[in-house]
């Protein structure tokens, strides 16, 4: 059983993050200890699933990391790919911080990386849409799109991250 | 793990931090990240086109003390190479040098990819020159 499964929501990349909380709360209510009465070493792994599953699914890096698995493609480790001009973008924001860490700047920064991970995540869902009507050399070709498209959202969210702690 | 004292001297001095202009014709500029980590690298070397050697090298990195020290290391090393020389560094040899710990190997990988892109480009950058500006 996949996390998908796990939490009953529909298998892709645009998940309901409402109907993500209100299984993920019914179900380890079903696991916890308190309502199932014992604390079997099954309920323990079954309930630790859960949270995974929960925290997987919940952020869109997670989420599609682990869509990405199961579909087949590369992990995060084995391909390093991003695309030229995200690399510069993060050099040029890392280099403005560095030099002026001040409000004004952190603020266009903030504002420049949400929209970049905004976009991001779009160019995920409709790639992983497009995905299912793929075979052969077009569905590896989008596969690595998608594992570059997940390379760049993961230094867009790291820079939110040291930004956002900045700030 | 502590960092070696190598680590922390280029850390703490680093070596040729800067940049060239992107445009010149003898800069190649190489910029590589680790996605895992966060980490990115720019290295750029200027060739004197008269002897074809690296005479200067600039680097910018933003990302932990081993990955400062590895490109900073690895703009020291190029310096004075020829092109087929900076191409023979391996990142096992800025392991050594720095006695990185294996968690942080990658930081070398990342700088021998560094000097790799940086030449790649200035390669593309002579191969797309107009004739009459390359035959000499």
């Amino acid at each position: 059983m996949d996390f998908f499964q796990l939490l009953a929501v529909p298998k892709g990349f645009g998940v309901d993050l409402t109907l993500l909380e209100a299984n993920f709360l019914a179900a380890s209510r079903r696991c916890h200890p308190d309502f199932v009465g014992a604390d079997s070493q099954e309920v323990l792994l079954q309930s630790a699933m859960v949270n995974k599953a929960y925290t997987t699914l919940k952020d869109p890096l997670g989420r599609g990391e682990y869509l990405l698995r199961l579909e087949g493609g590369s992990t995060g480790e084995s391909s390093r790919v991003v695309d030229p001009f995200v690399l510069e973008e993060i050099m040029e924001a890392r280099g403005e911080l560095d030099q002026n860490p001040t409000g004004g700047t952190r603020k266009n920064l903030l504002e420049m990386t949400a929209n970049r991970m905004k976009n991001h995540q779009e160019q995920l869902l409709n790639r992983f849409r497009k995905l299912e009507f793929l075979q052969g050399l077009a569905k590896a070709d989008t596969l690595a799109e998608i594992r570059q498209t997940l390379n760049g959202l993961r230094y867009y969210q790291n820079l939110f991250r040291d930004l956002f702690q900045g700030a | 793990m502590a960092y070696s004292t190598k680590v922390l001297d280029h850390y703490n001095n680093p070596r040729n931090v800067g940049s060239f202009e992107k445009d010149d014709p003898l800069v190649g500029t190489g910029v590589v990240g680790a996605p895992e980590c966060g980490d990115v690298m720019k290295l750029q070397i200027k060739v004197n086109p008269l002897t074809g050697l690296i005479e200067d090298a600039k680097f910018k990195t933003f990302g932990c003390g081993s990955a400062i020290a590895s490109s900073s290391l690895a703009t020291e090393w190029i310096k004075g190479k020829s092109i087929d020389q900076a191409l023979e560094i391996r990142n096992t040899e800025i392991v050594e040098e720095l006695a990185l710990p294996p968690v942080k190997v990658h930081c070398s990988v990342l700088a021998e990819d560094a000097i790799k892109a940086a030449i790649h480009n200035y390669q593309e950058k002579q191969a797309n020159q107009p004739a009459e500006a390359s035959a000499n």
